[in-house]
């Protein structure tokens, strides 16, 4: 690892907040990610007559399993349970994946939280915990492919604008000023009544509408810095101009560029539990944290549901937010720990 | 003269848990000129500024000491009592006019601020009260500079209207802060005149903060040298820098650069030469208007053989720095630029990218010339990433290792950054950038201006050895003329874009034939030698 590397994470941790954020992010996070194995309305793996099955992962047949039908198991039939019950069977701990109709569940819906569902259900019978280690995952997952991607354009223009400056600085400010201008509400509401949204399709028309927030800062910090006497000594050196903007310009612009980045991070997640809560998002079969608020807002009597949406996106924001500052502050080089001078 | 009007005794200053200021005493008497010089990191302008509290509290304590200013005791004195004193009984100037002003008022304003704060007067009556002021500090057409923004004045004047802000009540005391580092050798001269005749005429004591050992010596009647924070001796002038009896301050007077370049070998040839070199800037291009040119170098021509110094002296604005760019075509110039014999100003890019590892440049600033995310090695090894692909990453490091033991500087400090080294050592490390790729000619901007004395004329030394041992031409641009006496073989000067002599160094520093050149001779208050 290169000296300024480690300098940084040392920086980092040196940040106890920012650390610990990053701890308990991380756990939810990996917890999250392997969602699939804590709320499941399907085993994990079952031994069944000396044959391992591995449910989370294959559709088996019924017949498979030694049942009549030869559709898909539902392992939450209790035909099913009976034919599994003698084999050695590894059941997730919530036993409800997100999009889980729990038919039994004592009317009416919203159902308050039990023993079976810890949280509650929703007004459709789905398990909310269920729900919201989905919902965590995939709106985490948006928010940091938005913020790359978005990062990514939004640092290429300003970095091209700020460094040649001119005629190139002059048009690309004008194209950007009036793709800001456009009405991104309507612009989205009528993208997705032409087509179905998916992830893909909605981090794509949010990513196109959220690069300009990084565009300005990395264009100012381009433009003080084209002028530096090192920029300046790079080409005395004959160093060529994409080199120049990588090695030496753009280091300079990562902080401020770096400031922006929690907030983006943040936005877009809050965007899209936004568009998803007035309809406007991911179709019904994603788990959407903004569905749930939908929900909540419906069925006031209902405090579980509004309570744990919300606690699981503060959650979520505050602890990108403290991450988000733990990495700038560990990317300026003028916030240093137990640095010395020597004269 | 008994009349004591402020007395510093034991003055400790801390910052944090750094001790700046360690039990130091000072004293001026009224009428008096005193100095505290010493270098940068000295202390001197913390105990100077400490006499008015303005150091930032509670940041910064005073541990020990009393300081007692017309017979009131400054430390601990009430917000009121300090607000009545600064800019009443004590004026002060600072260092930097550019910034010191506000620039989104007028001068008239400004100087009429302070008036009506510590003397109650009118709007009227403070207007020709200010006009007055600038009348006395020779301030030129001072009815129509009372109207004047401080981007419309040039340096000398903002500082003439600093003087006349601080001379406003006038005051028992001026504190001046290095008054005239940021200005021109002749604007120098008048600044430091104008002092002296204040403190004739008015009577008014003058405590000078200064690194410079030729202002303190035409200006100061009494010296205190300080250290480290401590004062190491203290003395008259005169006795002071005829029989110095510290080691520091023995130090400090020898540390002004001296010596002479080296003799040029016989037969040495022409490493670079301009004929009619016109450097020219656009400016004022409306969108459909017509475009105006400001001529920055009017057409010149040079040239400069191995081993060989041409130094560039000029003030700022005299198109010094323009010719040092253009040369390297930095920026775009009309006229033949010739590199061993063939004409490069109109080379593709390709073909001037495999020129540049023989002409390299050292910028005037050690902070501004490396980049603060690089290591020392990143930087020194640049030009061979580009020039020299072949390396492996252990050849560069030696090729590193080398450059860096060349300008005396420790081979270990390699993955350290920029901002861990003192300015001496940034411009070592920026000699060694340049040193890397072997080049035959290295532009110098300024090179020394940004250091302290004694470490300028390490620099100096350093620069001639590199000269000897590897025949480089230079072309050195400065304003100071002690450092060009030291390394120039031959010296132009140049004023407004404009040639106005050239020749021989030793022949133009004992007969200059221009008046301009006399005068900035006159300015530079070389030392006998």
């Amino acid at each position: 690892m290169s000296p300024i590397n480690a300098r940084r994470i040392a920086n980092f941790r040196a940040n106890r907040r920012a650390l610990w954020s990053l701890r308990i992010f991380l756990v939810l996070f990996v917890i999250t990610l392997c969602a699939e194995m804590i709320a499941n309305d399907r085993p994990i793996f079952m031994v069944l007559k000396g044959k391992l099955f591995v449910p989370m992962l294959i559709d088996y047949s019924e017949t498979e399993l030694g049942g009549v039908l030869p559709s898909a198991a539902d392992y939450r039939d209790p035909f099913v349970a009976d034919l599994i019950s003698e084999g050695l069977v590894l059941w997730p701990l919530i036993r409800y994946s997100h999009n889980t109709i729990n038919w039994d569940v004592e009317l009416p819906l919203p159902h308050p939280p039990d023993g079976e569902h810890w949280l509650g259900t929703d007004s459709s019978g789905n398990d909310v915990l269920a729900k919201l280690i989905y919902g965590f995952r995939l709106s985490v997952l948006f928010g940091l492919s938005m913020t790359v991607l978005a990062s990514f354009i939004g640092i290429t223009v300003g970095a091209l604008q700020g460094y040649f400056g001119g005629l190139t600085d002059l048009i690309g400010q004008r194209m950007v000023e009036i793709w800001t201008g456009l009405p991104v509400l309507f612009v989205l509401i009528i993208l997705n009544s032409i087509v179905e949204p998916t992830f893909f399709w909605m981090l794509v028309t949010l990513t196109l509408f959220s690069w300009m927030a990084l565009t300005g800062v990395v264009r100012a910090e381009f433009l003080r810095a084209r002028n530096f006497e090192f920029v300046r000594a790079a080409r005395a050196m004959g160093v060529g101009n994409l080199t120049i903007m990588l090695r030496h310009v753009l280091p300079n612009a990562m902080t401020a560029a770096l400031t922006y980045t929690p907030f983006l991070l943040n936005s877009s997640i809050a965007t899209l539990t936004a568009l998803d809560f007035l309809n406007l998002g991911l179709p019904l079969d994603y788990p959407s944290l903004g569905r749930l608020l939908t929900q909540a807002q419906a069925n006031l009597q209902a405090p579980w549901l509004g309570l744990s949406v919300f606690a699981t996106l503060a959650t979520m924001l505050t602890l990108l937010i403290f991450v988000g500052e733990g990495v700038r502050d560990a990317f300026d080089p003028r916030r240093t720990i137990g640095s010395t001078r020597h004269d | 003269m008994t009349d004591r009007i402020l007395e510093v005794d034991n003055l400790s200053v801390k910052f944090g848990d750094t001790t700046v200021v360690d039990g130091v005493s000072f004293y001026l008497n009224a009428g008096e000129i005193v100095a505290l010089v010493g270098e940068s990191g000295s202390g001197k302008s913390v105990s100077a500024l400490s006499v008015l509290q303005l150091l930032p509290y509670p940041q910064a304590s005073h541990p020990s000491g009393s300081i007692v200013l017309g017979g009131e005791e400054m430390l601990g004195a009430s917000k009121a009592d300090l607000q009545a004193i600064r800019g009443g009984e004590v004026g002060m100037i600072f260092q930097e006019p550019m910034t010191s002003l506000n620039p989104l008022h007028t001068v008239g304003k400004q100087i009429g601020e302070t008036l009506r704060v510590h003397k109650g007067l009118t709007r009227r009556e403070s207007r020709s009260k200010a006009l007055g002021l600038l009348e006395r500090v020779q301030l030129p057409d001072p009815n129509g500079k009372l109207d004047a923004y401080p981007h419309q004045l040039s340096g000398g004047q903002r500082q003439r209207v600093m003087i006349a802000m601080a001379l406003a009540n006038s005051p028992k005391l001026l504190i001046a802060d290095e008054p005239t580092t940021a200005l021109d050798v002749t604007i120098q001269a008048s600044i430091l005149e104008l002092l002296k005749e204040l403190n004739r005429d008015m009577g008014m004591a003058i405590l000078m903060i200064s690194h410079d050992l030729g202002i303190v010596r035409r200006m100061a009647g009494r010296v205190y040298v300080m250290n480290n924070g401590k004062v190491v001796e203290n003395g008259p002038t005169e006795q002071l820098f005829t029989k110095p009896e510290h080691t520091y301050t023995n130090h400090l007077l020898n540390s002004r650069p001296s010596g002479r370049p080296a003799p040029l070998l016989k037969d040495n040839n022409e490493i670079v030469s301009a004929e009619d070199l016109q450097v020219g800037y656009n400016i004022g291009k409306g969108w459909f208007g017509k475009s105006e040119q400001f001529i920055a170098v009017q057409p010149m021509s040079f040239s400069v053989s191995a081993g060989e110094t041409l130094a560039v002296v000029g003030e700022s604005g005299s198109g010094k720095t323009s010719l040092g760019l253009a040369t390297l075509k930095l920026i775009p110039s009309s006229g033949r630029i010739c590199y061993l014999g063939s004409n490069i100003q109109d080379l593709k890019p390709a073909a001037l990218k495999n020129l540049r590892r023989n002409m390299q440049m050292v910028f005037q600033d050690p902070y501004g010339s490396l980049s603060p995310r690089l290591t020392v090695r990143d930087i020194v090894a640049e030009g061979l990433s580009v020039h020299e692909r072949h390396l492996s990453p252990a050849e560069v490091d030696a090729r590193v290792v080398e450059a860096l033991e060349e300008v005396g500087l420790e081979a270990s400090w390699m993955s350290r950054y920029p901002h861990e080294f003192s300015g001496g050592q940034r411009q070592r490390i920026s000699l060694a950038r340049a040193q890397v790729l072997r080049p035959d000619f290295i532009v110098l901007d300024e090179p020394t201006s940004a250091l302290d004395m004694s470490v300028q004329s390490q620099i100096v030394d350093l620069l001639r050895e590199l000269q000897q041992r590897h025949q480089l031409a230079y072309l050195f641009i400065s304003h100071d003329l002690a450092v060009v006496r030291a390394l120039a073989h031959r010296v132009m000067v140049m004023k407004e874009g404009v040639v106005v002599e050239q020749g021989d160094a030793e022949q133009l520093f004992e007969r200059p034939q221009t008046a301009y050149t006399q005068a900035l001779l006159d300015a530079a208050l070389l030392p006998e030698d």
